[in-house]
């Protein structure tokens, strides 16, 4: 535990000290000149922009926006996924036939299709969340078809004979048996999700924090920019670490 | 000889109090007085056993009647991933009385595990039926039979315990009711210091244990057990099979039981089906008509060499083909 811990405690401390040098060297060589300041403003002048951006209620609105659609896009992709990966998973036959199909699905790049999601669901949130669940979509599905499938057969057959059959007999092998592959799926998952939303709003949207970044450049406030590629790269790192304290609580709780 | 005389640190290292009280047990009868028993709960299973008076040496549930179950034509085949049929299992036929110990022995992949899928009804046979209590079976009967597999079937993510419960749960047994008889359970195999551990964190010898513990822990009739003692040390392997054959007898049930040991199999059985390779089919049924209780005297007695040596014989010649 106490090794655990130290080694934890040094990989913050290694995380933490490249991003220091990083942000060190920015600043220098902004300091210095030699480029464009305009263009690559240096990380005070961002920071002090990102504070000013964070005293603004618009600013809020537009990240409750955007949390709100890559939950609802991460749930919508879990659900679907579960519902069509548990089953085609469970059978050798469905298993061998579809799993194919659906990892060469998840290599189209959706993002060509975004017109057509822009034109049904509108230009507002609820299209943002279609393409954030579609783009999701693929890898939960396919975590959940491998972790299902790879289920040890003599699990089976074990909790066969003590009398599991059906849905009770999926619930106390396949799930347990896949959830921590089905669980780094829905991370993955939650990243693409992150990706489609807010470059979904960046694209065309009305709301969120990608439609504030592309105003922000249309405008050419390069500073403001990059203060909302900072918030963005927060949300992401944010939604993470809460989607891993869920994780850890419902394994709590699970224990009692 | 010494093997039969487990020195209490030894085994007490090796395993935990109630294991130690049987291997006592038989350390004790060994000095040919039962009747002084102190009272201790299982030498008086034992004494349950000892049917009439302790001259005649009784063939015990070989007397009792009714067949708990019945093989009749067995035939299983596999595909190969080549699309061929591999028949395991042919034509074989036998049945169990109630409170019976019967043993398979046979050359590796010659189909034990196979014949005995197909009566635990994980595996549907090619030809023929098997009966339990006169019923067909058509599917697993986790009221009447308990399966320990050869290769453990633990759940990784459950701890000890809750790999026993699960028997239980299944059958909507009550969460007090289940953890005490799990407990229980375990303690019989000497397993209940480690009942918060993970199958993971556990030994091979002692992953079988615990498998040992979940059939035992439903209390079916029939327990149907594919070499449960397979990766145990020699000692461990015999006292529990003491240990076993005491818990089995005093409930009077019926095991059909998959051995490697020939020994062990001379040990254990009231009846010893020696099968052929390849397809399986029975080659010769052995009787044990050793007395019970058994200790070191019947199995090392010229009755139980001459038993031995005739399955060795048969073994041998079998693997010659
Ligand atoms: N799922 C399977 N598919 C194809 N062949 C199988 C399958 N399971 C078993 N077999 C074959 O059937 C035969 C009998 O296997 P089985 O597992 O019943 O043997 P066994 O007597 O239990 O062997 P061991 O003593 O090594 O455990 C073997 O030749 C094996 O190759
Ligand atoms: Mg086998």
């Amino acid at each position: 535990m106490t090794i655990g811990t130290r080694l934890m405690g040094s990989r913050v401390f290694i995380g933490l000290g490249l991003l220091c040098v990083c942000v060190a060297v920015w600043q220098v060589v902004t300091a210095v000149g030699g480029v464009n300041s305009f263009l690559v403003p240096s990380p005070a002048a961002v920071a002090l922009v990102l504070v000013s951006v964070l005293t603004t209620g618009t600013t809020y609105s537009a990240l409750g926006t955007t949390i709100v659609e890559i939950v609802a896009a991460l749930v919508l992709a879990g659900g679907f996924a579960l519902a069509i990966g548990i089953p085609v998973g469970w059978h050798r036959l469905t298993q061998h036939a579809y799993e194919p199909l659906l990892a060469n699905l998840a290599a189209i790049p959706l993002v060509i299709l975004y017109p057509v999601f822009a034109v049904i669901f509108g230009i507002g949130p609820l299209s943002k969340v279609a393409f954030g669940a579609a783009t999701a979509f693929f890898p939960v599905v396919l975590a959940v078809v491998s972790g299902v499938a790879a289920t040890n057969q003599s699990l089976i057959v074990s909790a066969r004979s003590m009398g599991a059959r059906g849905l009770t007999l999926l619930l106390i092998t396949a799930i347990p048996s896949a959830l921590p592959v089905i669980v780094s799926g829905l991370r993955l998952g939650l990243t693409l999700a992150t990706l489609a939303v807010v470059g979904g709003e960046f694209i065309a949207g009305t709301q969120g924090l990608g439609y504030l970044l592309a105003s922000a450049g249309e405008a050419f406030e390069t500073k403001k920019v990059y203060a909302y590629v900072v918030l963005t790269l927060l949300l992401a790192i944010g939604l993470n670490v809460a989607f891993g304290l869920l994780v850890w609580l419902s394994r709590k709780v699970e224990e009692r | 000889m010494s093997l039969f005389h487990p020195t209490g640190p030894r085994v007490g290292s090796l395993l935990s109090g109630s294991i130690r009280q049987a291997a006592m047990t038989v350390a004790r009868r060994d000095h040919g007085t039962p009747s002084e028993s102190d009272g201790a709960p299982a030498s008086t299973v034992v004494e349950a056993r000892t049917s009439g008076p302790s001259a005649a040496p009784s063939l015990g549930p070989s007397f009792r009647s009714s067949e708990v179950i019945r093989v009749e034509h067995l035939a299983v085949s596999y595909r190969r991933s080549d699309g061929a049929e591999v028949r395991a299992v042919e034509d074989v036929s036998f049945s169990v009385r109630e409170g019976e110990f019967v043993t398979l022995i046979g050359p590796s992949g010659c189909g034990k595990t196979s014949l005995l899928r197909v009566m635990g009804g994980l595996l549907r046979p090619a030809a023929g039926q098997v009966y339990v209590n006169d019923v067909l079976v058509k599917g697993p009967m986790p009221d009447a039979i308990a399966y320990v597999f050869q290769d453990f079937a633990l759940f990784p993510w459950r701890t000890a315990r809750a790999n026993v419960e699960i028997a239980l749960q299944l059958k909507r047994v009550p969460r007090g009711e289940r953890r005490r008889r799990a407990l229980d359970a375990l303690d019989m195999v000497g397993l209940a210091e480690v009942a918060d551990r993970f199958p993971r964190e556990l030994s091979g010898g002692m992953q079988q244990r615990l498998a040992v513990a979940r059939a035992l822990v439903s209390n079916c009739g029939i327990l149907l057990l594919d070499e449960p003692f397979g990766a145990l040390d020699e000692q461990t392997r015999l006292v529990l099979g003491v240990q076993l054959s005491q818990l089995l007898e005093s409930a009077g049930r019926t095991i059909v039981f998959v051995t490697h040991s020939l020994q062990e199999a001379v040990f254990l059985s009231d009846r010893i089906l020696v099968l052929s390779h390849q397809p399986c089919r029975i080659k010769k049924t052995v009787e044990v008509p050793l007395p019970r209780p058994r200790g070191p005297d019947q199995v090392k007695s010229p009755a139980g060499q001459r038993i031995e040596a005739e399955l060795f014989q048969l073994l041998y010649r079998e693997s010659l083909v």
